[in-house]
């Protein structure tokens, strides 16, 4: 069983957030959704980013594109987009700074997003064929000819038969569905896909053709793919990189093959201990005690620290800030929690209790 | 496809026999003259102390299996016997009756509370419709104390919205324990927590059952957690039970090619040379893309024909019957000593 | 543009407090409706124990008839010498009695029709739709005219029974909608499987979550009670003894008020009838935002530093970013380029 080869990761991000922050104005106070974090994607690149409700990680991945509403608010950070096409300034596109009319030709053209529900991104009273036209001729110079034919081919190249061109949305099954919304998002040769939770409502054996599909247009094309899920497993068999994000900061970031020999953040190491295996002996699995935070009520320093077995009272008061991981392969495998060393066993748990189910 | 006489079922060992559902059928008339074979002649049974899983896509009659257990949906034909007697439900006492030993868990913990009602109300009424003479509020905080929402009075009178995803499913169990039922039916009962959490609230049912001593019938369309949690499982596809037998076999030694297909396809982290990292050259020559799902599934002959790599024409015309395998294992399939071929590069 | 904007480094205990009050947190058209609608009651109510003069008093002497308002008079007088106040603040709350009875009678006629119906289905819904139907179909006016024709004219029991017969379809056809709705929401079928009685889920389970659709449609019950009823007493239908504002309006007209230019006759009880019609469509869309907060947040705009930002602008961006501005289209340009579908992806050009 030899280690896969990643794609040599070179050059510059065609991506790149640095210390973003997000934060939500509700009557109540502020809620930090997304706390200085940093991210950086390369072309080719598949980067996970791992997370429950509150997590903040479709916020990172929305903010990044400006498509939140007030009450949210980008309080801090860059994001910079080095795309080929926008090659002319060497620092990139900051995308914070651009007006409306400049997100608009970034939008989609450079950074295309491939929505949860396809059923309710897809409009239902358009067929299939006005939709892909629709995003073909929004954002290049196609005549009518010219973009019924790109539809055409963009369905070949996702394996719908053309002849479903005709069809409506209600009319499709969850996998072709969320195939038309994958055609739509490689439409105008983007450079990034960000990818939202874009198979959870399909089985598994429908996820793994899209997914494998994916992977393929990917080498084609030479996208880079972020690609959010909850579900940790399935990113550590298809991510390069994967971010772990907890209550909108960042607890681990390093590549998957090291997050999976040997996790360092006690959170990362629950999480994948949630999943029952199908293969391998059938081991005693656990979880993670206690719930999912509330952004409203945070402990101040590790917002894991209520739900951790290897708290201490060291952890109220630390900063949060990444520390490298020593014993790893990779040099970029980073963690949040300075105490814990990977490899350390886990102390016995707590009862399950009162007011944490 | 009625059970092979001496087929016996891996939960047996549990306990004795509570439910037995022979050759279910349900038939929903669509419009135009369609008719959806929602649940194909199954048959099974569920013994106390014991978890029986029914493993399925969406669409494949699992949920539909399931109601018509409950009572929610009437039979097209077939019988259920609870307690070897048949189950007959025409009168609303009747089905009240029913209701204090079946009850029925939901998938989504949000939607299956009423906004507008407390934990206290959506708990005491089905103490004071099952449980007459009981002193309710008891009664109410021993509910709570069983699902291990304590301290109780601080839940009593909180709202559905202001309780967190687990805590509602929380609820839920003890609003189907008021009745003490002898059967639970659990429809997904974790898929829409998450994920950190669906491990414990899993442990909570297996406890329930243990100490009450509940048949409890699963419902999932995740097979690795039916594997961890589950002491046989049914495989479902178009209506039909396609596979069955205990919970480890069935994972560890598929023989239907469907759920060798589930297998291969669920989420391997140990997979370092998976295809999902790097695609293969070319696709495996003679698999039919597998999209289409159930709706796919061919009217005559084996459900399955139209995805699988092994059909042939003779899948095409007959629909194969479950074949004993073993003591307790069953597979529906004409070329069961075949295997479907391995989709990702080996070791 | 730049300004500093402190976040709290964690939110301070004290942040998490009730929010405010729960009358300042009403969306401000409830407010509004609700105050012009509260100094409408309150005219009613203290109307009878206020008013001056008794409205059907009619002074003899000449020198009183046609007056404009005076110190004696404060809306002035009629052609046979009536106090047009003391006039209007009867007329008010007999329009209002009339119209809150109608509204409550119909209201109930509608959510016990429209839940049956969706809950029960089949065949009791298929009939009592048509019902509805029918009732919705027939012209209302013409139906309204011949009724009262037939009915005995006295007081004002006729005009309400008739209202409230014609009155109820349509909230019932809306609330049934909603039930139809709600029914097939997990929680229904999960107090069947608890095996609650149908009439206790009917009254317990789906009716209190209906309440915001109840309550809208018992105002739109009312306004639509109070401009049947004023045209009715308009065109003379109903018992004119009684003084309600259409009767007031009735005889005005007849006396030829307008030609006279006495506009102290028709203006105020015109005037009410318009305030008391806007107060409750107020009240209207008021409880709507409340039964939906989605709504209330669709159409806020947030102001952020100072400076409002609709919804539909990219994210702002606080700390010390200056946001570059927008090119300014002409007028011209910027009203045709908002009929083109590429003006759907970008509302935020235009700057304010």
């Amino acid at each position: 069983m030899s280690a896969p080869m990643n794609p040599p990761v070179t050059g510059q991000p065609v991506l790149e957030i640095s210390d973003f922050s997000v934060v939500y104005r509700t009557p109540h106070g502020d809620v930090r959704a997304v706390d200085r974090i940093s991210l950086a994607l390369h072309a080719g690149e598949v980067i996970g980013l791992a997370g429950e409700s509150g997590s903040g990680k479709s916020t990172l991945a929305y903010g990044a594109c400006r498509l939140l509403r007030p009450p949210a608010l980008i309080t801090g950070g860059t994001v910079r987009y080095h795309g080929r096409r926008l090659a002319e300034q060497a620092s990139g596109v900051d995308v914070l700074r651009l007006r409306a009319d400049q997100l608009r030709r970034l939008r989609w053209r450079e950074i295309a997003i491939v929505f949860q529900s396809a059923m309710n991104a897809l409009n239902p009273v358009l067929s299939v064929r006005d939709q892909l036209t629709d995003v073909i001729r929004a954002h290049l110079e196609f005549s009518r000819a010219e973009a019924d034919g790109k539809a055409a081919s963009l369905l070949d190249l996702v394996g719908i038969p053309r002849a479903r061109l005709r069809s409506y949305p209600h009319e499709l099954s969850g996998g072709m569905r969320q195939r038309v919304m994958i055609a739509m998002a490689l439409a105008t040769d983007p450079e990034v896909v960000i990818m939202d939770e874009p198979t959870t409502a399909l089985d598994v054996v429908v996820q793994r053709d899209i997914l494998s599909q994916i992977v393929e247009l990917k080498e084609e094309l030479g996208f880079a793919i972020l690609f959010i899920t909850h579900d940790l497993s399935l990113l550590l068999e298809l991510a390069d990189r994967i971010a772990v994000m907890y209550a909108g900061q960042l607890l681990e970031s390093g590549s998957s093959a090291e997050i999976q020999r040997e996790p360092a953040h006690p959170y990362t190491r629950g999480l994948v201990n949630s999943f029952p295996s199908l293969r391998g002996p059938r081991r005693e699995l656990a979880g993670i005690p206690g719930s999912p935070p509330d952004l409203r009520n945070l402990p101040s320093g590790c917002p894991f620290l209520p739900r951790c077995s290897f708290g201490m009272t060291a952890c109220a008061q630390i900063d949060m800030s990444l520390v490298q991981v020593t014993t790893s392969a990779d040099p970029g495998h980073v963690t949040a929690c300075p105490f814990v060393l990977p490899g350390t066993p886990s102390p016995a748990l707590p009862e399950p209790t009162a007011a944490n189910p | 496809m009625t059970m092979a006489p001496d087929l016996a079922s891996a939960a047996a060992a549990r306990g004795p026999l509570v439910m037995e559902a022979i050759s279910l059928s349900k038939d929903f008339r669509l419009g135009r003259g369609h008719v959806l074979h929602a649940v194909r002649d199954i048959s099974f049974g569920l013994y106390s102390g014991a978890v029986v899983a029914l493993v399925g896509e969406s669409g494949s009659g699992k949920s539909t299996a399931a109601r018509l257990l409950a009572g929610q949906e009437r039979l097209t034909s077939g019988t259920i016997t609870l307690d070897g007697e048949p189950v007959s439900v025409t009168t609303q006492h009747a089905f009240r009756q029913y209701k204090s030993r079946v009850q029925y868990v939901f998938q989504d913990p949000f939607a299956a509370l009423n906004p507008i009602h407390t934990v206290r109300y959506h708990l005491e009424r089905p103490v004071r419709l099952h449980r007459q003479g009981a002193d309710v509020s008891a009664e109410v905080r021993a509910l709570l104390d069983q699902v291990r929402l304590t301290p109780a009075d601080q839940f009593l009178a909180k709202y559905p919205h202001e309780l967190s995803g687990g805590q509602r499913q929380r609820v839920s169990f003890a609003r189907a324990l008021a009745a003490q039922p002898s059967v639970l039916l659990a429809d997904e009962p974790v898929s829409m927590l998450d994920v950190s959490i669906r491990l414990e609230i899993l442990s909570l049912l297996g406890d329930l059952r243990t100490r009450l001593q509940l048949a409890l019938l699963y419902i999932t369309h995740d097979i690795a957690s039916a594997r961890y949690f589950a002491d046989e499982i049914l495989v479902m596809y178009a209506g039909q039970i396609v596979e069955r037998g205990p919970a480890e076999e069935v994972t560890q030694q598929p023989r239907h090619p469907y759920t060798q297909l589930l297998v291969n396809s669920a989420p391997d982290p140990d997979n370092l040379g998976s295809s999902l990292r790097r695609p293969p050259a070319n696709r495996a020559a003679g698999s039919p893309p597998a999209w289409g799902g159930a709706s796919a599934a061919a009217d005559a002959g084996c459900p399955f024909s139209p995805r699988c790599a092994l059909a042939n024409d003779h899948c095409r015309q007959e629909n194969p019957a479950l074949t004993q395998l073993s003591a307790a294992r069953a597979a529906a399939c004409w070329h069961l000593d075949q295997s479907l071929p391995e989709k990702r590069a080996s070791p | 543009m730049s300004s500093t904007l402190t976040i709290a480094a964690q939110p301070t205990p004290a942040a998490i407090e009730k929010l405010p009050g729960r009358w300042r947190r009403l969306p401000v058209r409830a407010k509004a409706g609700a105050i012009l609608l509260g100094v409408f009651v309150l005219a009613a109510i203290i109307g009878p124990v206020v008013e001056p003069y008794d409205p059907s008093y009619q002074n003899p002497s000449q020198a009183l008839s046609m007056n404009p308002p005076s110190a004696a008079h404060l809306l002035g007088t009629t052609q046979s010498g009536q106090d047009v106040l003391s006039q209007l603040l009867t007329g008010i709350r007999l329009t209002l009695e009339l119209a809150v009875i109608v509204g409550v009678v119909a209201t109930a006629l509608a959510v016990i029709v429209g839940v049956t119906a969706a809950f029960l289905g089949g065949v009791w819904d298929e009939l009592l739709s048509l019902v509805s139907n029918v009732f919705l179909v027939i012209p209302a006016l013409p139906l309204l005219v011949i009724l009262l024709g037939y009915l005995p004219r006295n007081g004002q029991t006729p005009v309400i029974i008739v209202l409230s017969v014609l009155g109820w379809p349509w909230g019932a056809r809306v609330i049934r909608a909603q039930t139809l709705a709600i029914r097939n929401r997990d929680f229904i079928a999960a107090a069947r499987e608890t095996g609650e009685h149908t009439w206790r889920i009917l009254a317990f389970e789906i009716v209190p979550n209906e309440v915001s659709l109840i309550a809208a449609s018992f105002v739109n019950t009312v306004l639509y009670a109070i401009g049947a009823s004023v045209l009715l007493s308009f065109i003379g239908l109903t018992d004119l003894n009684s003084w309600s504002l259409g009767t007031m309006l009735y005889w005005a007209q007849s006396q030829q008020a307008l030609q006279l230019g006495a506009w102290w006759w028709f203006v105020p009880p015109g005037l009410a009838v318009a305030l008391m019609g806007t107060a409750l469509v107020l009240l209207n869309t008021g409880i709507d935002e409340l039964g939906n907060p989605r709504l209330r947040d669709a159409t806020r705009t947030s102001r952020v530093a100072g400076r409002r930002i609709p919804p539909t602008d990219p994210t702002p961006v606080i700390g010390d970013h200056s946001q570059a501005r927008e090119p300014r289209r002409a007028y011209v340009a910027a009203f045709l380029h908002s009929f083109s579908r590429s003006s759907l992806l970008d509302r935020g050009d235009v700057q304010r």
